[in-house]
């Protein structure tokens, strides 16, 4: 049976809140209970209470969404699906499991461990594998395997039929398929409660992996040198980063605004074979900065902590239990946050290269920008592998950089001026002639973008109505067809999710 | 006392023939001519606006205001307020309909916007809406995303936040059927909150506490039949539906524990999927539409209904009948029709056009 913490349990405060500060925006958006589950069973008794009492469930299960798709439930029953977190596989049966409540690393430490295999996810251990792995998860090795979705071969979700009734579903090739195709690559919440993911097989875990740092101070900064490393980037994915011999190296632009004082460049690598042996692809990526002057020190970055208050005579810093490491939480302070995205096919032209120059040394008056960031990501390799289109609904298989814009803030009174500048840059980004005038704005799939990314949600897309295509590209039609047959009464709905 | 009659086919075509000669008189749709007493305004949604009339002495509408908005598909008065659902899909960017409340000038009649609201995420294409007995909520029957919201009033009647959400699950064997369609929702005397589901054949009964809607019962109609009309007798213990999927009409008794029981169904002539009612104010007659004509029911003394009169003529998406009892109002096609009932036999006088207007779907007067 699930454990049900109601508003007058104790835990209720911690368990409700959601890892972005600004959710639930209001307290009237507020769940009234969090069910704690432990097994399929537990999640379908949850899943079946609460649909018979007329509530609305959401899911999570590491809490990182972006957006209010979980936290925005008004007295609703958030199922918590943390504790689903098993990795590995079952008695007599080969294949993987991951239960939706593992962590990345988790996931990570226990598939290398038991088994010497990896999943290609994301950078953020702490992330769980229940939404990023439906949403099309990728990291560091995904240009040399491809995404965390395209190695799924089977879930097992709770849906709720037309009747209302829960049904626990083993979705493979043969079996509910199109159900197992939308739930890779359309992101959480959409058409049930997923509670494992199976792999068929999964990739060998590199042996080793060279990494490098090159900071670029922003004292040192001139938009000649910006130019520079944005262009030597983006050319190098262009190009030499399709050939298979590259795939191994996974590379970001972590293009801090200026208060934080540094751009970074960071790279991982190993060879098609796991293996560091040979490291002539790497020297050969990290010689393209030589000219702009690289350090390998990072400039003092802020705290990222919140000063001490004062309660009563003594300085002293309050956080809620679940927020302390003792309790497993990592969030303090910069809690707020507000994130965009974007497929690129190309190189940044120096127009958009421009815009990044422009809105990085920006200042805004009163507005700490020193957590405001860029993060530009290698793509492409394995992940464009055109046979993944039917697999898959994630029809991003020809970019090759994928960028989160991304603004951190620790109090509401700064809630405009930083989701002003995340809102300005884009515009100014996708306002150029590489977006046709009917999508202006956006990074409309063309020539040029393709689209954004469901794990980066972004409620903004929704003041257009195109904002379907922007993610799910010439997807959206099957997948409304799936959210038809398999949640015929929209149970499972949030801001973003697929409307039939 | 009153016998119930079964309305066989034989019968209604009697009745449907006796009426059409009432139906041929008034077919060209003269203008009333005379008018005592009785309401002094009326509001009649159409597709992007409500329109503010007067009525006039003779009963003819004559139009004061036009405020556009989208889709005010539900309307109804409460303390000298008008409250509207906006039958839209989307508000706000977000898959969502809305409420709007206005302030009505007591002297001539005219709205002001005192507020809009959103719905709950999901709660798309509302479809009727019901005040609270005690004048601080309204609940809200969602069509499009199977649920029913509470929205409560401040004291100046601006609508709050949603504060109650029931979320509806349920099909049935109709191609219309695929999901729960919430269709009517009245108040009873007790303040329990009476419910059609046009989507799952279902009749609920919910109480409403703390801004807050829990089920107190449940009751299965005829698989595909789609029950969307709903009305409480004046009396309070019998209520009566409106089945749009299959034709018909049914009648429960309606007990002080909100149970419903003892069921009457009534099959009628029906084109598409229209299904209106209304009721006398007096508890004596019942009127329907099942989009192919005016049906005039007399209610017994057990609640149960006997066919009376037929209307052929007045092919009414939604009825309403005036507060003093002495008007039938039915919305048409191209036209807001009035028919006189006779305060004595509650018969019906020639239908007459009062105010031409394309697509009113819906009306509310004071």
């Amino acid at each position: 049976m699930a454990i049900l913490v109601t508003r007058d349990d104790p835990r209720f405060n911690n368990l409700k809140r959601a890892r972005n500060g600004r959710w639930p925006a209001n307290p009237a958006e507020a769940i009234s209970s969090v069910a704690l589950c432990l097994s399929a069973a537990d999640t379908a008794e949850a899943l079946q209470h609460v649909v018979n009492a007329g509530q609305r469930p959401t899911i999570r299960s590491g809490g990182h969404c972006y957006e209010d798709f979980y936290a925005n439930n008004p007295n609703g029953t958030l199922i918590d699906m943390s504790m689903m977190n098993h990795v590995g596989a079952l008695p007599g049966d080969a294949r993987y499991r991951v239960g939706v409540g593992a962590t990345l690393g988790q996931a990570y430490q226990e598939l290398y461990k038991l088994y010497n295999v990896t999943l290609p996810g994301g950078t953020c251990a702490s992330v769980g594998a229940g939404g990023h792995i439906t949403g099309g998860g990728y990291g560091l090795v995904s240009r040399l395997y491809g995404t965390t979705a395209d190695w799924v071969t089977g879930v097992d979700i709770l849906t709720v039929d037309s009747k209302g009734e829960v049904t626990l579903r083993t979705c493979t090739a043969t079996q509910d398929a199109d159900l197992l195709r939308a739930c890779r690559g359309a992101g959480g919440g959409n058409f049930g409660v997923i509670v494992d993911y199976v792999f068929e097989k999964l990739p060998p875990a590199p042996q080793e992996v060279m990494s490098s740092n090159l900071i670029f101070p922003w004292a040192e900064m001139t938009e000649e040198k910006f130019t520079k490393i944005f262009d030597a980037f983006g050319g190098y994915f262009a190009t030499r980063g399709k050939d298979p011999e590259t795939w191994g190296l996974f590379s970001i632009i972590e293009a801090n605004h200026r208060a934080r004082g540094y751009l970074r460049i960071s790279v991982q690598f190993c060879n098609p074979d796991g293996t560091c042996r040979n490291t002539k692809v790497l020297d050969e990526f990290l010689s393209l900065f030589d000219d702009c002057k690289p350090s390998a020190v990072s400039p003092a970055a802020p705290v990222n902590n919140p000063p001490a208050e004062s309660f009563g005579p003594h300085k002293m810093t309050h956080d809620l239990w679940a927020e302390t490491g003792a309790a497993g939480g990592v969030r303090r302070g910069v809690t707020r946050a507000k994130y965009k995205s974007t497929y690129m096919q190309k190189n940044f032209s120096a127009r958009e290269i421009g815009v990044f120059y422009k809105h990085l040394t920006r200042v805004i008056p009163g507005i700490d920008l020193s957590h405001t960031v860029v993060e530009i990501d290698s793509y492409g390799g394995a992940i464009n592998r055109k046979e993944m289109l039917e697999e898959t609904v994630a029809f991003q298989r020809s970019s090759i950089i994928k960028m989160q814009f991304q603004t951190y803030w620790a109090n509401a009174a700064e809630d405009d001026g930083h989701i002003a500048w995340i809102r300005d840059i884009y515009k100014d980004l996708y306002a150029g002639p590489e977006v046709d005038a009917a999508h202006q704005g956006t990074p409309f799939p063309g020539e040029s973008y393709q689209g954004c990314y469901i794990n980066y949600p972004d409620a903004d897309m929704l003041d257009y109505a195109h904002w379907p295509q922007l993610y799910y590209g010439p997807n959206y039609e099957f997948l409304q067809q799936v959210k038809k047959k398999y949640d015929p009464n929209n149970v499972f709905h949030h801001a973003m999710s697929i409307r039939a | 006392m009153k016998q119930p009659i079964k309305f066989s086919r034989r019968h209604f075509v009697q009745l449907a023939g006796s009426a059409s000669l009432l139906s041929a008189a008034g077919s060209r749709f003269g203008w009333a001519t005379k008018r005592t007493g009785g309401p002094r305004f009326a509001y009649v949604g159409s597709e992007h606006a409500i329109h503010q009339y007067s009525i006039s002495q003779n009963g003819r509408f004559v139009l004061q205001q036009t405020m556009a908005t989208a889709r005010p598909v539900a309307m109804t008065i409460s303390g000298g307020h008008l409250y509207v659902a906006n039958g839209v899909s989307q508000y706000g960017n977000l898959p969502r309909g809305s409420v709007e409340a206005y302030t009505i000038n007591a002297t001539t009649g005219q709205l002001v916007l005192k507020n809009r609201v959103p719905l709950s995420l999901s709660a798309t294409s509302p479809t009727d809406l019901a005040v609270a007995p005690n004048g601080r909520s309204m609940v809200v029957a969602v069509r499009g995303g199977g649920a029913y919201n509470v929205v409560p009033f401040a004291e100046d009647g601006r609508l709050g936040a949603v504060s109650g959400i029931l979320k509806e699950t349920g099909s049935g064997p109709h191609r219309l059927q695929a999901a729960a369609h919430p269709s009517a929702v009245v108040f009873d005397r007790e303040g329990r909150v009476l419910t059609a589901d046009q989507g799952s054949d279902k009749l609920s009964v919910f109480t409403l506490s703390n801004g807050e809607l829990v089920v107190s019962g449940r009751w299965e109609v005829p698989a595909g039949s789609g029950p969307e009309g709903m009305v409480l007798h004046p009396d309070g213990r019998r209520v009566y539906v409106a089945h749009a999927l299959n034709g018909s009409l049914s009648s429960y008794n309606y007990d002080e524990n909100g149970i419903l029981d003892g069921r009457q169904t009534l099959r009628v002539p029906a084109i598409g999927t229209v299904a209106a009612l209304a009721i006398h104010p007096a508890g004596e007659t019942l009127y329907s539409s099942h989009g192919n004509g005016a049906q005039v029911w007399r209610i017994l003394a057990n609640g149960s209904l006997e066919p009376w009169l037929r209307v052929d003529t007045v092919h009414a998406r939604k009825l309403h009948v005036t507060e003093d009892g002495n008007g039938l109002l039915a919305l048409c096609n191209d036209a807001v029709i009035r028919m006189e009932i006779d305060p004595a036999t509650r018969s019906l006088a020639t239908p007459v056009k009062v105010a031409p207007l394309s697509n009113p779907i819906s009306i509310a007067v004071s």
